[in-house]
């Protein structure tokens, strides 16, 4: 890993270090649903939904509504240009 | 002190004459001549208009108006600037003026001249005080849009842009049918809320401005055409059309409640249909349709930290968006590859796109101190304040699955992940000026 690709990386966890500080210590929820209130909460929503989005993407809307990729190159469809969009064969 | 007075007595001058400019109609009327004039006075036009534009939008001050009387009786308002009007046009002036930036390095005469005209008609529908001064703008922009994804001059880009062509006259005549049903019914043709009417103009009217907004089922021709279209009109294209639409949801339609659960909906489907999507382009496609899910969530709320944060989401919206895609564009102009299984490590040689594109996709997954972070979580409170916890929760999961998509999907696949066959010099091509532009302004 190059020098600047760790610097970024170390940069990247220092903000969210500074914004788990000031979540549990410093802020003030206007609202007041378990999410709202308690620290972390929304870490664990959002990663059980990201899972569940994830699979909702790769077992249902893969299926269902994904065209392959060549879907309009391919001849049944009346298109054969074997280009993609910025004309490179 | 005769200097000083001097330059006071132009500035008025200056000001005096940039409040009675449209600055659609600068655009669009550069956009004519771009078209028809030489190469190097082309390339000064493509940047003095947009200039000439966004001054006149500085000097457009709120409640201003401009009409014009087309025959005895009749007069179209051409003009008509509140705060919401003025915050995109503020935007569109800042887009349109960076993507001439980056449009500098096409070579046709055609795109460019298309790319002023369709930035200009997006303004010109946006300060539209009336209905019919509106369908003009309206058709213009859906014209000129097509004729830059037909300016790409392949076969893919031909057929995509026949299909966008044929559903956005849908569009536009479902909105003209709406407008005409109006009319005869007796209504205003000044364009104001329709919340509430659910009548059949009501109904016609949404539909048309649904599919510049990329409401689902009228969305599959954003991921259609987009990655078509030439490199920098996909910039062009992904910074107007659909705020144009989100525009008048904002302005006609807030506070409709079932909105609401429509753009939770496009927010999820956009989200989740940018990770299992491999083409460059139609990932960002699919993200528009996810971000603009927020902003008629949003919209749909109706309150005044709603309106707040629709109006908020789409300027940031805009900015990263048109990062994302500049930044797409340099690499598709620097690699020939579209296809994120195509492209691997470009960090290497590429270190200026990655660190704007980082940025971008930081904004666009609201990561802490980027300008998405400020604008979703106006949205968030917006549901939270309306009651509405299963859309917060719903637009919380998206907002995950963007930051998936692309802040970990691409920045790894594409820029920062291993190279998969060594350090190959790609080179920073045109786009890297603008994007780092764009960078900046995305902070």
């Amino acid at each position: 890993m190059s020098k600047n690709k760790k610097r970024v990386y170390l940069l990247l966890a220092a903000v969210m270090a500074v914004m788990v500080i000031i979540e549990v210590f410093f802020a003030h929820p206007h609202y007041h649903m378990i999410w709202n209130v308690v620290p972390g909460f929304d870490i664990i929503i959002g990663f059980a939904g990201a899972w569940g989005l994830i699979l909702l993407a790769k077992v249902a809307m893969a299926k269902l509504l994904q065209r392959d990729e060549n879907y309009y190159d391919s001849d049944s469809c009346g298109g054969s240009s074997g280009k993609d969009g910025d004309g490179n064969a | 002190m005769i200097l000083t007075a001097a330059a006071a007595l132009r500035e008025r001058m200056v000001t005096a004459m940039l409040n009675n400019i449209h600055p659609g109609l600068v655009l669009i009327l550069f956009g004519i001549v771009i078209m028809a004039v030489p190469e190097k006075l082309r390339k000064v036009l493509i940047i003095a208009g947009p200039v000439l534009a966004a001054l006149a939008t500085i000097n457009l001050n709120v409640d201003s108006s401009m009409c014009i009387d087309v025959v005895p009786g009749v007069t179209f308002q051409l003009l008509r600037v509140d705060r919401l009007a003025k915050i995109f046009m503020i935007v569109f002036s800042i887009a349109s003026l960076i993507g001439a930036v980056y449009a500098l390095s096409s070579k046709s005469r055609w795109e460019t001249g298309f790319e002023a005209v369709y930035a200009g008609s997006s303004m010109g529908a946006v300060l539209a005080g009336d209905w019919i001064s509106l369908i003009v703008f309206w058709e213009i922009m859906a014209a000129a849009s097509w004729l830059i994804i037909m300016s790409a001059k392949t076969e893919k880009a031909s057929k995509a842009g026949f299909r966008y062509l044929l559903v956005h006259m849908l569009g536009g005549n479902l909105l003209l049918a709406g407008i005409i049903v109006k009319a005869a019914g007796g209504g205003s043709m000044v364009i104001s809320c329709l919340t509430g009417n659910q009548d059949a103009a009501f109904w016609l009217i949404l539909i048309g401005v649904a599919v510049n907004a990329a409401m689902p089922p009228l969305n599959s021709w954003i991921s259609d055409a987009y990655p078509e279209a030439p490199v920098a009109g996909s910039v062009y294209m992904a910074s107007f059309t659909t705020k144009v639409g989100v525009y008048f949801v904002i302005r006609v339609f807030a506070g409709t409640e079932f909105l609401l659960w429509v753009g939770v909906f496009m927010a999820l489907y956009g989200a989740a249909m940018a990770l299992i999507e491999n083409d460059l382009r139609r990932l960002f496609s699919y993200h528009i349709v996810s971000q603009m899910g927020y902003i008629v969530a949003s919209a749909a709320v109706g309150s005044a930290i709603g309106i707040d944060g629709a109006a908020a989401h789409t300027f940031n919206h805009i900015l990263y968006k048109m990062v994302l895609f500049m930044c797409c564009g340099a690499v598709i102009t620097a690699t020939g590859k579209r296809k994120i299984t195509d492209l691997s490590g470009l960090y290497c040689k590429m270190p200026l796109t990655s660190v704007c594109f980082l940025i971008a996709s930081l904004s666009i997954a609201g990561f802490p101190l980027f300008n998405g972070f400020v604008s979703k979580s106006l949205i968030m409170n917006a549901m939270a304040e309306g009651g509405y916890h299963g859309a917060e929760i719903l637009l919380m999961i998206a907002s995950v699955g963007t930051l998936l998509s692309v802040a970990l999907k691409v920045n790894y696949f594409v820029f920062f992940g291993k190279p998969s066959s060594g350090c190959v010099d790609h080179g920073e091509c045109a786009g890297g000026c603008a994007g780092r532009i764009e960078g900046c302004a995305a902070i």
